[in-house]
């Protein structure tokens, strides 16, 4: 809504490049597609020019795990990105009608959850930053719960249903051909009947990460097909999104932090100090940004004495230093 | 489709062409729009149909022009023949792909964008976000966001026009 006003009075886009990214808004209206067409027919070279800028943004869509490393540096949104919605006025006649809208708005979606969700009564896993737990189910699974995870387990219905909401799991899966084991993850579930895989969610990015067996990722629209992974494959989602298929795991290093250590094979600096910063609550900064684009291969174990930090200090090209409560600066050695 | 498709013989017919001139512009209207990589259903589908089919209908009349002219001057002489094979320009065709050229050199000038500029690209690219989850996450307006990204694409043509 208050997008839509403001666009009344933002600048027009000028040059091929401004008007890539302001056809690239998911709903362009009437009076933008005739400004672009009169731009258009303003000069023969505007074409051009934006066919040239059209492809360049396309051609660049081979490079995401080049620069997945850059990605994952990404500051998580700040707390409070939004303003507090403030109304400005408020009439006392309508206060009660709005009280009540507000009430009902909050309590439907939890009445309605509440009758409908499989996994009411779950049990709940969690652990705290820097732990790496072991739960065993009563079907006999076992599974790893990585740092910082919310995993709920209900497995003693006709289907196993589980729901990571947050961080990561690996999941050793007890045969069971009768009941199914699924796992609620962001918008859509991960099936299988024995099987070992991982599943993590973070920063509203689903994983699924397949191990032994087989398993299928159902689709939130019921008529596509279910995407099914062989040993190796690796998929990632985000709520309302495709399933991307990434490069191949490799088994023998792939979810290794379920044997409490991390394993980089020419990784991106940057890449490794994300994976690191999931274990501390302390945050990871570069000195150089330029720093995170050094190509790392090293074995960290992710418990024994001293802080994961220190121990991350002996075998990174980096000297990491805290700074303050809570801050560490990595700088070159 | 065919609705675009029947617009754009109308628009070509009431600009003096026969219905067979007008389906043949279309038709290679059509063939250019896919080969400079555009897709039906975009919000920029039409604009680009139209602009493009204008450029071509100028060809047209100047093929036209050339024709009478030629008949008029009686002409056959072989000198005329590379004036008149001037290619009529193909925005597609001289588009350079860099997904031929050096793909790591791109990722390069993607790390090089200043930091915020680069961290808009690599969400709007990469993860799928609308600019308004963007802005968000970046904790700046929309309009920023689509200035972030403007910026970006300058930015990387001239690094590969280098």
């Amino acid at each position: 809504m208050l997008d839509r006003l403001a666009s009344l009075f933002e600048a027009k886009p000028r040059s091929a490049e401004d008007w890539v990214v302001r056809l690239g808004r998911p709903d362009a209206p009437r009076s933008t597609l005739a400004a672009f067409e009169r731009w258009l027919a303003a000069d023969p070279r505007n074409l051009a020019d934006y066919q040239d800028a059209k492809g360049l943004l396309r051609d660049t869509r081979d490079l995401r795990a080049e620069l997945v490393g850059e990605l994952n540096l990404i500051p998580p949104a700040p707390m409070v990105a939004r303003r507090p919605k403030k109304t400005g006025w408020t009439p006392v006649a309508l206060a009660g009608g709005l009280v009540a809208t507000v009430l009902a708005v909050a309590i439907a979606p939890t009445l309605v959850t509440r009758l409908r969700d499989p996994l009411a009564g779950a049990a709940t896993y969690t652990t705290a930053v820097g732990e790496i737990r072991d739960v065993t189910l009563a079907d006999g699974s076992v599974v790893t719960l990585d740092t910082a995870t919310t995993l709920r387990a209900r497995v003693d219905g006709k289907v196993r249903r589980l729901a990571l909401d947050k961080g990561g799991a690996y999941f050793a899966v007890a045969h069971d051909k009768v009941h199914p084991f699924q796992v609620d993850l962001a918008d859509r579930q991960v099936i299988v009947t024995g099987t070992h895989f991982a599943t993590s969610l973070r920063d509203g990015r689903a994983r699924v990460e397949l191990l032994e067996g087989s398993v299928e990722v159902s689709q939130p629209r019921h008529s596509a097909e279910p995407v099914r992974l062989v040993p190796g494959d690796q998929v990632t989602y985000q709520a309302g999104g495709a399933v991307r298929r990434e490069a191949r795991i490799d088994p023998a290093t792939a979810v290794a932090w379920r044997q409490r250590r991390l394993v980089f094979q020419d990784a991106a600096l940057s890449e490794v100090l994300a994976e690191l910063g999931r274990y501390t609550d302390a945050r990871i900064r570069l000195a150089d940004p330029a720093l995170g684009r050094q190509r790392v291969t090293a074995m960290l174990s992710l418990d024994g004495r001293g802080t994961v930090i220190d121990r991350a200090a002996k075998v990174l090209p980096v000297v990491l230093k805290r700074t303050g409560p809570g801050e560490v600066v990595a700088t070159a050695r | 489709m065919t609705g675009l498709r029947a617009e754009l013989v109308l628009f070509l017919q009431r600009r003096g062409q026969s219905l067979e001139d007008a389906e043949d512009i279309v038709q290679e209207t059509f063939a250019r729009f896919h080969r400079a990589g555009h897709a039906i259903g975009q919000a920029d589908s039409r604009p680009l149909l139209f602009a493009i089919a204008k450029n071509l209908l100028k060809d047209h009349w100047k093929q036209a022009g050339r024709e009478r002219a030629r008949t008029l001057w009686l002409d056959t002489d072989d000198t005329t023949a590379a004036w008149e094979n001037a290619p009529s320009e193909d925005p597609a065709a001289d588009r350079r792909s860099i997904a031929r050229q050096d793909l790591a050199g791109v990722a390069a000038a993607i790390r090089e964008l200043p930091p915020r500029c680069r961290d808009a690209f690599l969400l709007h690219r990469f993860e799928d976000l609308s600019y308004r989850q963007i802005a968000d996450r970046l904790g700046v307006s929309v309009s920023m966001v689509e200035k972030h990204l403007a910026e970006a694409l300058r930015r990387l043509k001239a690094a590969r026009g280098t």
